[in-house]
């Protein structure tokens, strides 16, 4: 008996995901509910636990490449003696074992039983690891900008060899005419615009271009088609340079970040809330945080009146519809963190913070970013914010324009508090001051209403009694 | 004009040809003169040119390899015969020390004009010590030329060819090829060293086969078209010196190769080709290069384990189906 183990859906609208890592190896005893590996989607990486007791066998999907969801990516075979490392190589045994049970029985010898080696044509295919492909197949592949792990994701049987490469292609309409015809002035504009006709005309699978065909494929969300000419420069030519690719969630990041940027008409107003009364119960509160062992940061108290404000300020717990012709205003309030993580930007989300008190806001505020930068963050736990705040305080700056974080409308940045100068009507008394930068959507949000906004929040956070009271 | 003749014939008719033409060259070897050869190669040699160029050696392999590369380095071209090329390995001081290196030693003063006419291959039933295919030992020395004719066609024009060459050639024939008939011209001709010969043109495979195993290859090219691979089939005649250009073009065209020849598989001819091509076109290959020798064991005389040391045409045609990506089980 075993036990196939299927790519998981762990979000709404996920299609594939990839194993970032096996927690437990071929032949590992494995026990229901044990972690089994980490899956890595658009947004996090998660553990998925095993679904039944066994043995883990036959892993059949290689690690870092999509799989689609739903396909079987390994097996748990109940006894540990049943263990194979992949499908494709249990069979070619089981046919190694058969032809050399004829060999000794048989009186019949015929040469290339005698010849085994002559058939021995390299190892056996295993789609973990390396992938296997010939020579010119590596170079087709190079020459044409096909990613081989494509071909492995589709489970193509390796090593991967040139017909391989034809046929995905073809089936995904990769091929095409290899002569365009372009009129001269579509040329040069193609040429300005550092767009390959070729490749355009084999991506269209057409083989006449039109000026609209190449302005179409600057207008593609595709940072590498914009205006590759920007990018595309030998750095090496100045001096020494190295490389490291960027993590998924930075480009991940990056691709929802360039949308927002050139999509979204964003204002950001400036302004400064006095966080002394915050300072005061902060250290008020120190001791019962110590015994209740809580980090409580002014963070806290932010997110409580961000809150707040979003119930007084319902548009800017909104979002648009893809058309921009509906503004979509949220019953709930749920508030994104910015976290900074070694694999890039994380927005990590606290649910319903409207209705939850400061030391369950500090404690969930403590724990989502632990798990955000150990990549323990699940799809549930991002997504479907109200606003999101992002919090550079703790290490400088005295403002900045934060992008919104769509299809949120707002997004509040914090830089660190200073002491200024206020005048209390008599003199200036030395506040500590905590700016604020309030990026909008300016389609949705104008000017006036984002200044009230700001206006309303400084106040609560200059009075946070109101707040936890 | 073409005829058909056997090897043998052949084998004759460019020994007359050009002891005609030239009157240095002198043929050495047991049972040269009167007998004409066990296998008949010179036959009526000693009545048109007498003794004195045809010349019947006591069996004693050294000696008289020793006599010919002397003969050869002062003023003749001798055509010395090896019954068995197994017998090589009693020459080897007198080959491979002296004769292959007198002209690079001498400073270009001395050539060794000398032709060392024997044979190769299994399947005769002649047991472990006379069914040898030794080639690839001399093709290892520097200074010797190994010419491996694949027909009576090529045993002639390639004889002729070493015969009027300025340094040692070894020819090895196929012991199993000597009364196989083909077309030979009536006229003189020449088959030049390092040009090799495409016998079949194909598109999915090359078959580099070399004397007894270019017969061995164009039946696998049948069996494979049967099945619908087009299998080129390249003789290269000479493996010193290699046409490596011929080879190396139409692995680039099919993408796969198998190098087939009679010699023991380890370290031998199939080695040094598949390693050419694997340097030469490793960015055109879409399979590992395939190469087919004898088994590694001294060749039994057992008609029966004989017969399966040496590659057939079905074991061929059935790698390179592999090689192709098709199920070996639809061979026909």
């Amino acid at each position: 008996m075993s036990h196939d183990v299927i790519m998981p859906a762990l979000g709404m609208a996920q299609d594939t995901g990839r194993i970032v890592a096996w927690l437990k190896l071929l032949g590992d005893p494995v026990a229901d509910g044990e972690p089994l590996f980490e899956v890595e989607t658009d947004k996090a990486v998660m553990e998925v636990p095993a679904s039944s007791d066994g043995f883990l066998s036959t892993i059949s999907v290689a690690t870092n490449v999509d799989v689609a969801v739903g396909t079987v990516i390994a097996q748990i075979v109940n006894r540990s003696e049943d263990v194979t490392s992949s499908p494709l190589l249990s069979q070619n045994l089981a046919e190694e074992s058969a032809t050399t049970v004829s060999h000794n029985q048989s009186a019949d010898l015929s040469t290339e039983e005698i010849f085994p080696k002559h058939l021995d044509i390299g190892e056996p295919p295993l789609q973990i690891g390396p992938i296997l492909a010939s020579p010119k197949a590596r170079k087709l592949a190079k020459e044409s900008g096909l990613d081989l792990a494509r071909l492995r994701a589709q489970g193509i049987v390796e090593p991967i060899h040139v017909g391989d490469i034809h046929q995905f292609n073809e089936e995904n309409f990769l091929t095409g005419p290899k002569e365009f015809v372009a009129s001269p002035s579509v040329r040069h504009l193609a040429a300005n615009l550092g767009i390959d006709l070729k490749r355009l005309a084999l991506k269209l699978g057409r083989t006449t271009l039109a000026r609209e065909d190449v302005l179409h494929e600057t207008r593609t969300p595709n940072t590498q088609n914009q205006t590759p000419s920007l990018w595309d420069i030998d750095h090496a030519a100045y001096g020494p340079v190295t490389k490291e690719p960027m993590s998924r969630v930075a480009v991940i990041a990056g691709a929802n970040l360039t949308a927002s940027n050139s999509m979204i008409p964003q204002v950001t107003n400036h302004d400064r809330a006095n966080i002394s009364a915050i300072e005061a119960l902060r250290g008020d509160l120190k001791p019962e945080a110590m015994a209740r062992g809580i980090k409580l940061t002014a963070l806290a108290f932010q997110v409580m009146a961000l809150a707040a404000t979003l119930r007084e300020f319902p548009k800017f717990n909104a979002s648009l519809t893809p058309d921009g012709k509906t503004l979509v205003l949220k019953g709930y309030v749920h508030i994104g963190i910015a976290v900074d993580t070694e694999h890039g930007l994380m927005v990590p989300v606290i649910r319903n913070a409207d209705s939850k008190g400061l030391w369950e806001i500090a404690v969930e505020i403590t724990d989502l970013a632990r798990r955000a930068r150990t990549r323990k963050i699940g799809p549930d736990d991002m997504g479907g914010g109200s606003m999101t705040i992002t919090n550079l305080g703790g290490i400088g700056g005295t403002a900045f324009t934060p992008i919104v974080n769509a299809p949120e409308v707002a997004i509040l940045g914090l830089t660190r508090t200073e002491i200024m100068p206020v005048w209390d009507g008599k003199i200036f008394q030395p506040v500590p001051m905590l700016p604020l930068d309030l990026s909008y959507d300016h389609r949705v949000i104008n000017g006036a209403e984002a200044a009230r906004f700001l206006t309303y929040i400084a106040g609560l956070i200059a009075d946070p009694f109101c707040l936890i009271s | 004009m073409t005829r058909k003749i056997t090897l043998s014939r052949a084998i004759n008719e460019a020994m007359f040809e050009e002891m005609h033409r030239d009157k240095s060259v002198i043929v050495m070897g047991e049972d040269v003169a009167e007998a004409g050869h066990p296998f008949k190669f010179f036959q009526g040699l000693v009545d048109e040119f007498g003794t004195g160029r045809v010349i019947d050696t006591p069996i004693a392999e050294p000696g008289y390899m020793g006599i010919a590369v002397g003969a050869a380095m002062t003023g003749t071209r001798p055509v010395v015969d090896l019954m068995f090329g197994d017998f090589l390995f009693l020459t080897m001081d007198q080959l491979c020390n002296q004769a292959a290196k007198a002209h690079y030693m001498s400073g270009g003063k001395l050539n060794v004009p000398l032709v060392v006419h024997t044979n190769l291959g299994a399947s005769r039933r002649s047991a472990a010590q006379h069914s040898q295919s030794i080639h690839a030992l001399v093709a290892h020395i520097p200074g010797i030329k190994v010419v491996l004719p694949s027909s009576a066609l090529e045993a002639k024009g390639l004889l002729k060819t070493a015969i009027r060459d300025d340094n040692p050639v070894v020819i090895f024939h196929d012991k199993m090829m000597y009364n196989e008939k083909v077309e030979v011209p009536e006229d003189e001709f020449l088959i030049p060293f390092g040009q090799a010969n495409i016998l079949r043109e194909g598109n999915d495979i090359t078959l580099v086969g070399t004397s007894s195993m270019v017969a061995v290859c164009s039946a696998a090219a049948e069996l494979l078209g049967a099945s619908g691979i087009s299998a080129e089939v390249i003789d290269p005649r000479t493996i010193v010196p290699l046409d490596e250009a011929t080879i190396i073009n139409s692995v680039k065209k099919t993408s796969r190769a198998i190098v087939v020849d009679e010699g023991h598989q380890n370290f031998g001819v199939t080695a040094e080709i598949a390693a050419r091509i694997s340097e030469k076109a490793f960015y055109f290959l879409d399979a590992p290069v395939g190469r087919m020798g004898a088994m590694d064991v001294p060749i039994p005389f057992s008609p029966a384990l004989e017969d399966l040391t040496v590659p057939k045409a079905e074991g061929v045609a059935k790698w390179a189906m592999r090689l192709c990506g098709r199920d070996v089980k639809n061979v026909a």
